[in-house]
Parts: structure tokens; C-alpha cells; sequence
């Protein structure tokens, strides 16, 4: 090949040497990791609920009352701590993660064992009890027609649903071991469930629930009707980690004893389905009639 | 540089290289084009891959966010793990912190970047952080209920579809070269096709350059090629005829025109014929020399700079040259140099085209010296002389034109001749019509109109005569006109007091006889029925007491003072006149005879109530005045005066001082009784021998004359009481009775007799106006010289002007008689009532004697002593002698030898002397 031929090959693949340069891999770059959030935010205090609803329901409910409490509390930041259940949220709770918690009455004996202590409780108590309902086309009068029949309730540590419940029944007559099948289905709304469509005779439940469920189910709510009632027990608590700082225990109790009047306590009270009540300081005395109960609950139930 | 000849230097190679680069250029882009399209479409279904794995992450994620549920965050994590290309998928709390990684190594770090995503606007959903081929990098806000709760995010890679892309683009460029060599290979073979017969009109084009001009490119089809062939051909063709038409060219300019070319240095490269015959060298000798070697060495050195300035910059010269030829003689040439500019825009070459002018410019000299002749001749000149073009425009003013008119030659040149020689009338003020106009009018001399003033250029005016004659082409027909004009200011000035003296009389500024004649003649040649007029003649009582005691100083006071007396007392259309001596004529036009005895009344009455005080002398004087009526019947002027002066005499008769008119029946009677007394006096005086002649000494002033003696010889006459009479008293008689031809007659002999006596004086006669009509009064005074055997030349006849102009043929006539004789002539009373010089110049006279009204008062009054010199100087101008009158001091004979004059008379010089005294 001549120099001039050379040349004249060169210049014409000159634009398609260039061409293939245009094809190389740009280099890859993920995010880079570090063991601090490089977010100078505040210290973040877990407030847990006991899963009363499901994680995205209860974080519908008591969001606000995270809202409220940064708005009174502007040094650390409130974050809601929600449960897939009871057994993940007592887990949680014996396992100190979070600094306030608002319990059911049962835990909250059992977290006074945890390292907790009692702050606030909610007023009125006469929410606090037992109801078993039946379906209104029922031929059952009184607890003895039970007798043979299946009876559900949500979980064996509900106090008010459960526990009460059972107490009532067994202090009337029905040996539970013999009398009747006992079945636990996992939430208020599944108990009444179950009585609407017949696949119970009874259910136990208590009163905010059975409310809810009257408002969601109308046609459903209106098939059934609570027989019978137990006596009441001291309502909700909130607690304290004994580590929370005092100045902080005591910012939260003021703004819980003020949240009735605030603008974001009325979703709050309704959706704990209390509306009407408020809170108010309370401490671990309170709920000694809890511990009488679950004492002499415990000695009747025996084994079961 | 060879790259540029090697891609350039052939159509061939730029055709082959154009079809390869447009291949390679077009395939190339094709190329990147689709690769760059594939590679956006896989990007683009990475990023809709990496945004659909984070939204499904992202929903189920939040219940385990909400409740801090790690191990159910992992296990969402680990099912998107497999995902192909799957970089990294990860689950982050609000702060950033890792729930779930698909490494689990990185659960509970913190990712860097958590500010941009808490930055980022999360409405769209998704937040895209990287978008490449390597990573597509997008995360998703988890929300409960509104509120983030943290992040789901996945890193997506290429993985295989990069590799594959890859693949597609090598093919391409494998395609690509491929079609640059069958482009290149295709333009070659086509290049070869076309360029064999581009080569084949080059290889015409060479030989065509060579010379061979006959060479022509074969035809080689009906494409463009093909007619480039055939235009080419046609090309040749014409430039084959036009070579032949400059070759033509070239030979009739060198038949006709010096031809040369020289290069940028001026060195000559090519001479024609003609340039070798006119300059003498040969062609060898001209070529390569520079054109400096024709230099005349004429010019000035500014000449020849200006013209290679001119050529330097490009620039045509056109110039006539004086050359030199080799023999030395010089010739001229009209030169055009034309530059011819380089390449580099700097002339290279000049062209001279020269024709020959040495016979025009020969003749061109001659004229130039003809014409300076002229205009050196004409600023000579005292003339004022002024040419224009034939259309009237002024191409020419002399220094006496510029002087006169104000304006200058460069001024004027150009401008009508109206515009700048305004004529007008001098009495008038119209304006006139210009000559020069009448002289293109008619075409032929113009002398301008009496009486022009000239007004010049920024004010005054100026008595001009002038004249205009046509200039004439060879052809005959009108080129121009000349006019010349001179200033006669002065000649019109004293031309028009020479009129005024005419019509004056010079003592008192009266109207004068003459004057007052022609008045009266011109009142009786228009009569009307019913007009009536009165002529009033007056005569002073007691005038001479005053003339005699006082002498004539004194009379001519008190005339002078009544004179004006008079004329305030008279209307202002009447004639006052002085008719001569102490008489006064008034001529009342329109006046009944009873108005003019009031106004009569009136002058005498004022007259007796006129004291003339002089020298401590108080007089008073009278006046007799006669009144003759004029009307229809009235013939003649004779009739009349007659009848004024008769009625006047009657007046003195009867007592003086008084008014007397004049009745028919006393005409005759006056008239006999005057003729009588008169007529017989003067003839009885002539039969008693009663007259007698007194001589007065005219003396030659200054150093001329010598020894001789002039006398003029004055008569008088002794009445009959013994008492001598002025002349005044009987010859205005005599004139009018016709006495006076007796009286010269008695003169002459008289004076003949008493020179005979005295041969040595000079004496000298007046003369009557008579005498001159009196055809054989010559041939008395021949006989009388005869007789008395004198010498005639010693005889001088005075001769008054008023007399010789009223007979001026018999006059001349006369003079001229007896100047073959040898008599002398003396021209009296010059300027007293003369009209014009012209007369002077019939009159062939020896002497001039200037009117002693102007000689009088010559040391106060410089008007008269204008006028004694400009008669002096005419007079001696035309040969004459002068002699001044009346002659009273010393201070005026001073004067008069100062102006010139050559003879004086008068009181101061000499008073009258009985004759026979005169002859001691």
C-alpha cells in the first residue's frame, strides 16, 4: 500500500475510531454508608401503643398525638412505635424500647415488673369492662343456655374482652373446661364477626370497640346485641421507662392532662374509642384493683 | 502544505477523497446514532424497571417501618434480590438508617446522601438520584398516612444489555468501513472517467500557451465536460479574433501616437516607431534606459513628482511634457500615462501615449506673447478700457477700468457688463442704454450719449465719454466688443460754468444781455391774443459818483449789492438781467402795464431807500427807469428795447429818479432825438477829431518778453465840454447805430499812424463785431499798413469772443486774411461767454485773453483760479500766448506767474496812458 492510500484509509476511518470511543461504561456510584445519620436531628423518643389496630389504622390514630406532643415537647422528637401484635409489642416493651407506652391494663401490671412506671390514666373507667353479646334472633337468656355452644373472644390476655368475660361466665354457672367450646380469633372486630354470622353463640368484647364497630358495620351491628355486662376495672395507662428523664415524664403528663381541650385531642379520645374521657396523673396504685382481678382470675381459671 | 497540494493539487484525488469522507461521514452518523438511540432505550427501561421494584417496595414496606419490624424488612429485601442487574435494594428509616440491605453487612449504617432525598420533592413518587448506564439509582418516600416514615431504594445496572449494545455497534462500524472502500473504489473509477478529457483540454490549453493558437480540444460528448470542450474551443476562437483586433489596434496607434511602455522602475520596455524618429535614438538605445534620458531639464523638479505621485497610486496622467531629443532640439508632447497595477495592487507598468503639439505650442507661445502685448498695452493706457465676450459677459477690465468703475478685473470677469457699468443720465438720473449692448445690437462702433455718469462700485459717480467697438472673429462675426470711457469730470464741470457764464454776467451772477435777448426774443416769437408783458429798462442816477470817487472796486460793490436788492424784489418767474455798466433790463412775463408800473414802482422805491457805505462813505444812489409795454403788436425786439430805452432816457430827462413808461407817439420822437444826439455825437467827435487814444501796458510776466512792449490801445472820447467819456458810454451807441466800422475805421488809422512813429511797440486793436461783417475792412487795414509802411507782426487785433462766435465764418475768414499779412489775433474776454473749447480750436488766434472776471478775485476764490489755469493751460496747449485782464495787485500777478500765465494788464500793473505818452 502507498503512503498516499495509507493516508487517505486512515482519514476515512477517523470517524468511526471516534464513534466507538462514545461507547465506554460510565463508572458506577451507589450511595456511600456511615455509622452516623449525617442528619443533625433530635434525639428521637419511641411513644409504643399497644396494637388496639393494625399498624397503619393506629398510626392513622395516634399520629396526631405525636403531632401534639412535638408541638408541646420541642426538644426531642415523639415517634409512634406500632406492633404487628400483643406478643411483638410486650417483646418490645420488655425489651425497654420505648420510653412512653400506653399498655392495656394488663400489661400494664406486667411492665411495672419491666422497668416502668404508671404516669397517667385515662378518667373514666366505667368503659373498662366486659360485654358478651349474642345474635338478637339468639334463643340465649342467660349464660347457662350456653351450655354446648362455642364462645370466642379476641386473645386470652384482652383484660376487658377476654378476661372480664370469662370471669362473668364462670361466676355464672358454666364450667368453661366442660360447658363450651372456646375459641380465640385474634381481634374485636373478628369476635363480633363471628357472632353476626352465626359461627358463635357469644362473643366477648367491651364497649369503645363494640362502638367502632357499630359506626364500620351498621347492618351487621344491628344483627347483634350485648347481653350481658361485667364490672369495670381502671382504664388505660400511659407509662414511663424509669430511665425517661424527669423533666420530660413530667412535660408529657402536663401535655396528656391538656390533650382533651387541644385540636388533636378529639380524633385521638375517638380513636381509642373514648370519646368524652381525658387523662389524668395516675400512678402504679391505681391499678392494684387490676392485680386483685387477674389474682383471682387466675385461681378460678386455674389450668385454663 | 503537500497535504493541502496532495488533496487539491488533483479533481481526481478530491473526488475520491469527497465520495470516501461523505461515506464515512454519513455511515459513521448512522451509526452513533443508532447506538445512541438503543442505548436510551435500555437506560430508559432500567430507570421504568429500578422506579416499579421501588414502588412495590415501598407499599410493602410500611407496616414494618411503622413497627420497626427488621426481620419482615429483610424479607422483603432478599425477595427483590434476584432481580437481574440488581446493584443494591435497601429499606431507610426517616434519618437515613438502614432497616434492610440486600448486603446485610450494611443494616443499621447510615446513607450518605439522606439530605438529597429528604430535599427532594417527593410529589412525583419517585426520586431519581442516578440515571446511567451502570446505575440507575431511585428511591421512593414510604408514607403512613401522608407522612414519610423512610425510604425504600434500589440500584439497577445494565448487566447483559450493555454487553449486547456493544455488540450491535461493533457491527455497525464493520459496516461502515465497508462501505468507505466500495465509495472510495467507485469514486476513483468514476474520477478517472471525467478527468481523462479535462486532461485533454489542459494538455490544448499548454500547447495553445505554446503558441500553436490552431490547437483545439477534440469533441467529447453532450455532457458538461463536452461543452467545457466545445466552450473552450469557441474561447480560443475569439481570443484568436481579438489578439488579431489589438494587433490591428496596436498599429493605428502606433501610426498615430508616440508609443512606450516602461516597468515599474520607469525603465523603458517597448518603443514604437515613432518614439525612435521624434526623440533621434534608436530602439536599442531607448530599451532598458529610463525615460529620464528624454528629460528637457525644462520643468521645474515639483513637475515630474507630481506626476509620479499621480501614477504611483494607480492614478491616469494626463500632461503636456517638453522633451528632448537626442540632437538636442526640444519638442512637446500631450502625454496620457496610464498605470497598470501588479498583483499586489502596486503599478507594475506604464503605458505613455503621446501625440506631438510642438507647432501647437509654438504657436500657443506666440499667441501668449501677443496676448500680453495686448494687456500690458492696455494697462498702459490712461484710458479706461473694458472687453467682453460677444454674449456681453466681461472677460476684461484695464487698471484705469478697476480705478473708475471700483470694481476689480478678477470682480468683473464673468459678470454682464450691465452689472457692472451702471450708466445713467446726468441730469436725469434714467439710466442709459449701455454701448456695448448697442454696439452687439448693431455691430457697429458706438460713441456713448452726452451727459453719461458713470455710478461706480460703492458709491459716487463719475462724468464719463465713452465709446464701443464691436471685435471681430476671423470669420467676421462677432467675438466681443471693447469699450474705452475716460473721466471727463472735469471738462463737464467747467463745460457747464462755461454755459452759466454765457448766460450770466459774471459780476453780479444777473442774467446777462445775451441771455436776457434770447428770453425776450423767445417771449415775441409765441404771442398770444390778450398776453401782456412789460419790459422795464433801469439805469442808476449817480453811479459813476460812486465808480469815480471809489473807483471800480467800489462800483462793482454797490452793483453787486443791488443786484441782489433787486432780485428779491422781483417776481420769481421775471428775467432781472444786467444789460451791461449800471443798466438793468427786468422782463415781466404776464404783466399788465399797470402791475409793471407798481413793480417798477416798487424797485425804485427800494433802490432810493439803499445805502452803499464804503470806506466810512455813505452814498445813495437812484434809479430812472422806463417801462415799454409788449404785446400782439410788438415786432421786434429792436422796437421794444428801443422803446424801454427811450422811456428810460425820458425818465433821466425829466429829473432822475423816476418812472416813465413809454407812449407810441413819443417813440418816434425819442427815437429821432437818440439818433440825432447820439449819431451826431459821435460823428461830430470823429469830424472834430474829438476822439483820442490812451494805451495800457500788457507786461510779460517772469523772465520771458525781454525788452518788448505791448500796449493796448483803449479809446476815448473828449465831449464837448472838454471832459474825456469811457468807452462804455458811446460804443454801445455806436454798435446800435452802426457807427462803429467808422470808429474802428478812425482806430486803425489813428494807431498805424502813431506806430509808424513808434516801429518798436507791439500795440494792440480791438476790434467791433461790425468790422468783422465789414468784408472791405480788410482790405482798409492792408492799405493802411501799406501806406504807413509798419511792420505788421507789431500789430494785434483783439477780437471779443462774443463777436467772433457770432460771425465765426466771417471771423475766420478774416483772421486768417490778415495773418498772411503778419497781424497777431487776440481772442478778448475769453471764458466770459464762451460755450465750448471746440470754437477755440477754428479760431487760429496768436493770444487769449482771460476775462479779468476771473483774474479778479483768482487769490480767493479757487473756482476762478480753477478756471484761469485750465484756460491758461488750453490756451498754451494750442500755441497761444496768454494774458490775464484786470490784473489789480501784486498778490494776483504773484498767482498768475505761479499758474503760468504769460502776460498781465490791469490796474496793478499799469493804468491808462494818453498814447503820446507812451512814445518817449
Amino acid at each position: 500500500m502507498n503512503p498516499q492510500r495509507r493516508l487517505l484509509l486512515r482519514s476515512g476511518l477517523l470517524p468511526v475510531a471516534w464513534l466507538a470511543g462514545c461507547g465506554r461504561e460510565e463508572a458506577a456510584r451507589g450511595p456511600q454508608y456511615l455509622t452516623q445519620s449525617p442528619l443533625a436531628g433530635q434525639g428521637v423518643v419511641r411513644f409504643g401503643v399497644h396494637p388496639l389496630h393494625n399498624p397503619q389504622k393506629l398510626h392513622q390514630v395516634f399520629d396526631p398525638l405525636m403531632v401534639y406532643l412535638n408541638r408541646f415537647i420541642t426538644d426531642v422528637r415523639f415517634e409512634l412505635e406500632a406492633s404487628n401484635n400483643y406478643a411483638h409489642f410486650e417483646a418490645k416493651l420488655q425489651a425497654r424500647e420505648m420510653e412512653f407506652s400506653l399498655p392495656n391494663p394488663y400489661q400494664t401490671l406486667i411492665a411495672q415488673d419491666w422497668g416502668y412506671r404508671v404516669i397517667a390514666k385515662l378518667a373514666d373507667d366505667n368503659d373498662f369492662r366486659g360485654l358478651i353479646f349474642i345474635r338478637r334472633d339468639s334463643r340465649i337468656r342467660q349464660p347457662l343456655d350456653l351450655k354446648g355452644r362455642t364462645v370466642c373472644y379476641p386473645a386470652p390476655t384482652a383484660l376487658a374482652a377476654t378476661m372480664l368475660p370469662r370471669h362473668f361466665l364462670a361466676t355464672h354457672g358454666l364450667d368453661l373446661r366442660h360447658d363450651v367450646r372456646e375459641r380465640y380469633v385474634g381481634s374485636m372486630e373478628s369476635s363480633l364477626m363471628n357472632v353476626v354470622r352465626g359461627q358463635v353463640a357469644a362473643a366477648g368484647a367491651w364497649p369503645p370497640p363494640w362502638r367502632q364497630f357499630q359506626r364500620a358495620h351498621p347492618v351487621e351491628a344491628a344483627q347483634i346485641m350485648p347481653i350481658w355486662q361485667t364490672e369495670a376495672l381502671p382504664s388505660l395507662a400511659v407509662m414511663a421507662r424509669l430511665d425517661a428523664p424527669e423533666a420530660r415524664t413530667a412535660a408529657v403528663l402536663r401535655a396528656l392532662e391538656q390533650l382533651h381541650v387541644a385540636r388533636e385531642g378529639r380524633g385521638v379520645f375517638a380513636g381509642m374509642g373514648m370519646e368524652g374521657n381525658h387523662f389524668r396523673a395516675a400512678g402504679n396504685a391505681d391499678y392494684a384493683p387490676v392485680r386483685a382481678f387477674l389474682d383471682k382470675y387466675t385461681r378460678l381459671m386455674g389450668g385454663a | 502544505m503537500s497535504l493541502r497540494r496532495f488533496f487539491f493539487g488533483s479533481v481526481r484525488r478530491q473526488l475520491v477523497f469527497g465520495v470516501a469522507a461523505v461515506h464515512a461521514v454519513m455511515m459513521s452518523l448512522f451509526v452513533w446514532d443508532l447506538a445512541t438511540r438503543q442505548r436510551e432505550f435500555l437506560l430508559l427501561r432500567q430507570t421504568e424497571q429500578a422506579e416499579t421494584l421501588t414502588q412495590t417496595l415501598a407499599v410493602s414496606a410500611v407496616s414494618g417501618l411503622l413497627t420497626h419490624d427488621v426481620a419482615g424488612m429483610q424479607e422483603l429485601v432478599n425477595a427483590q434480590d434476584d432481580y437481574p442487574g440488581i446493584v443494591f435494594v435497601m429499606l431507610l428509616d426517616a434519618e437515613g438508617r438502614v432497616m434492610a440491605h440486600n448486603q446485610p453487612g450494611r443494616v443499621g449504617l447510615y446513607v450518605d446522601d439522606v439530605q438529597t432525598l429528604v430535599a427532594a420533592p417527593t410529589e412525583a413518587g419517585t426520586v431519581l438520584l442516578s440515571k446511567n448506564q451502570a446505575l440507575v439509582d431511585v428511591a421512593m418516600p414510604v408514607k403512613a398516612n401522608g407522612r414519610g416514615i423512610g425510604w425504600a431504594r434500589v440500584g439497577l445496572g445494565q448487566g447483559e444489555t450493555a454487553a449486547r449494545l456493544h455488540a450491535v455497534t461493533q457491527d455497525g462500524l464493520v459496516y461502515t468501513g465497508v462501505a468507505i472502500l466500495i465509495g472510495a473504489l467507485l469514486a476513483s473509477w468514476m474520477g478517472r472517467r471525467l478527468t481523462a478529457r479535462l486532461y485533454a483540454i489542459r494538455r490544448v490549453s499548454a500547447a495553445v500557451s505554446d503558441g500553436r493558437l490552431a490547437r483545439r480540444a477534440p469533441l467529447m460528448g453532450d455532457d458538461e465536460v463536452g461543452q467545457l470542450g466545445l466552450d473552450f474551443n469557441r474561447m480560443l476562437d475569439d481570443l484568436t479574433r481579438h489578439e488579431l483586433e489589438l494587433t490591428r489596434f496596436k498599429s493605428a496607434l502606433d501610426e498615430h501616437a508616440i508609443v512606450s511602455i516602461a516597468d515599474a522602475a520607469g525603465n523603458i520596455v517597448y518603443a514604437n516607431d515613432k518614439l525612435v524618429s521624434i526623440s533621434g535614438y534608436s530602439r536599442e538605445e531607448l530599451l532598458g534606459v529610463n525615460h529620464r534620458l528624454l528629460n528637457s531639464g525644462t520643468h521645474p523638479p515639483g513637475f515630474f513628482q507630481g506626476m509620479w505621485h499621480t501614477i504611483a497610486r494607480g492614478n491616469t496622467w494626463h500632461g503636456e511634457i517638453c522633451n528632448r531629443a537626442k540632437a538636442g532640439h526640444l519638442y512637446w508632447v500631450l502625454s496620457t500615462i496610464v498605470p497598470f497595477k501588479g498583483s499586489d495592487g502596486r503599478p507594475e507598468q506604464y503605458i505613455a501615449i503621446r501625440a506631438d503639439i510642438s507647432a501647437r505650442m509654438a504657436a500657443e507661445q506666440a499667441l501668449y506673447a501677443e496676448k500680453e502685448l495686448a494687456q500690458v498695452t492696455l494697462a498702459s493706457i490712461g484710458d479706461a478700457v473694458v472687453t467682453t465676450d460677444a454674449d456681453g459677459r466681461v472677460t476684461f477690465f484695464n487698471p484705469v477700468a478697476e480705478r473708475l468703475t471700483g470694481w476689480s478685473n478678477a470682480a468683473a470677469s464673468g459678470r454682464m457688463v450691465g452689472e457692472v457699468l451702471h450708466l445713467v443720465h446726468e441730469d436725469t438720473g434714467d439710466m442709459v442704454a449701455n454701448p456695448v449692448d448697442q454696439c452687439r445690437k448693431h455691430g457697429v462702433a458706438v460713441n456713448l450719449a452726452q451727459h453719461t455718469v458713470l455710478l461706480k462700485q460703492g458709491g459716487g459717480e463719475l462724468a464719463i465719454e465713452d465709446s464701443a467697438a464691436p471685435i471681430r472673429g476671423k470669420d467676421g462675426r462677432l467675438t466681443g466688443v471693447v469699450m474705452v470711457f475716460r473721466d471727463v469730470s472735469d471738462q463737464r464741470a467747467m463745460a457747464h460754468e462755461m454755459a452759466w457764464q454765457l448766460s450770466h454776467d459774471s459780476l453780479t451772477g444777473l442774467t446777462n444781455r445775451r441771455e436776457f435777448e434770447r428770453r425776450l426774443q423767445a417771449l415775441l416769437a409765441c404771442p398770444g391774443p390778450g398776453v401782456r408783458h412789460a419790459l422795464l429798462f433801469l439805469d442808476l442816477d449817480q453811479f459813476k459818483i460812486v465808480n469815480d470817487t471809489c473807483g471800480h472796486l467800489a462800483g462793482d460793490e454797490l452793483l453787486k449789492r443791488l443786484s441782489v436788492l433787486l432780485q428779491g424784489l422781483v417776481r420769481g418767474e421775471d428775467v432781472l438781467a444786467r444789460l451791461g455798466g449800471d443798466e438793468f433790463g427786468v422782463l415781466l412775463e404776464n404783466c399788465p402795464l399797470e402791475q409793471a408800473r407798481v413793480i417798477a414802482e416798487k424797485l425804485r422805491q427800494h433802490v432810493r431807500d439803499f445805502e452803499f457805505l464804503w470806506q466810512d462813505k455813505r452814498f445813495e444812489v437812484g434809479v430812472s427807469i422806463g417801462i415799454a409795454p409788449i404785446d400782439a403788436a410788438t415786432s421786434s425786439i429792436a422796437e421794444v428795447t428801443a422803446a424801454a430805452d427811450m422811456a428810460c432816457y425820458a425818465a433821466k430827462e425829466h429829473g432822475r429818479n423816476r418812472i416813465h413808461v413809454h407812449a407810441i407817439e413819443d417813440l418816434d420822437m425819442e427815437r429821432r432825438h437818440k439818433e440825432l444826439h447820439v449819431a451826431g455825437g459821435i460823428r461830430a467827435a470823429l469830424e472834430e477829431n474829438r476822439f483820442t487814444l490812451f494805451g495800457q501796458e500788457i507786461r510779460a510776466i517772469g523772465s520771458q518778453g525781454g525788452a518788448v512792449e505791448h500796449y493796448e490801445v483803449l479809446l476815448r472820447l473828449r465831449g464837448e465840454n472838454g471832459l474825456l467819456q469811457s468807452p462804455a458810454l458811446f460804443i454801445p451807441a455806436a454798435e446800435r447805430y452802426g457807427l462803429m466800422g467808422e470808429v474802428d475805421r478812425w482806430v486803425v488809422s489813428n494807431t498805424f499812424d502813431f506806430l509808424a512813429r513808434q516801429p518798436h511797440l507791439h500795440l494792440a486793436i480791438n476790434l467791433s463785431g461790425l468790422s468783422l461783417q465789414d468784408e472791405a475792412f480788410a482790405g482798409f487795414v492792408t492799405r493802411e499798413l501799406v501806406r504807413n509802411r509798419i511792420d505788421a507782426s507789431h500789430v494785434c487785433f483783439e477780437i471779443t469772443e462774443t463777436a467772433a462766435i457770432t460771425h465765426l465764418g466771417l471771423a475766420v475768414g478774416f483772421i486768417r486774411d490778415l495773418k498772411t499779412w503778419g497781424f497777431r489775433f487776440s481772442l478778448d474776454d475769453f471764458g466770459s461767454g464762451m460755450s465750448s473749447f471746440t470754437y477755440l480750436k477754428n479760431l487760429p488766434v496768436d493770444y487769449l485773453k482771460i476775462d479779468g472776471a476771473f483774474v479778479r478775485d483768482i487769490v480767493s476764490d479757487p473756482i476762478d483760479r480753477a478756471f484761469v489755469e485750465t484756460i491758461n493751460r488750453i490756451g498754451q496747449v494750442m500755441g497761444m500766448k496768454t494774458i490775464a485782464e484786470f490784473v489789480e495787485s501784486e498778490e494776483i500777478l504773484h498767482e498768475l506767474e505761479r499758474i503760468g500765465v504769460d502776460y498781465a494788464q490791469g490796474f496793478g500793473i499799469a493804468k491808462p496812458v494818453p498814447l503820446e505818452e507812451i512814445a518817449v
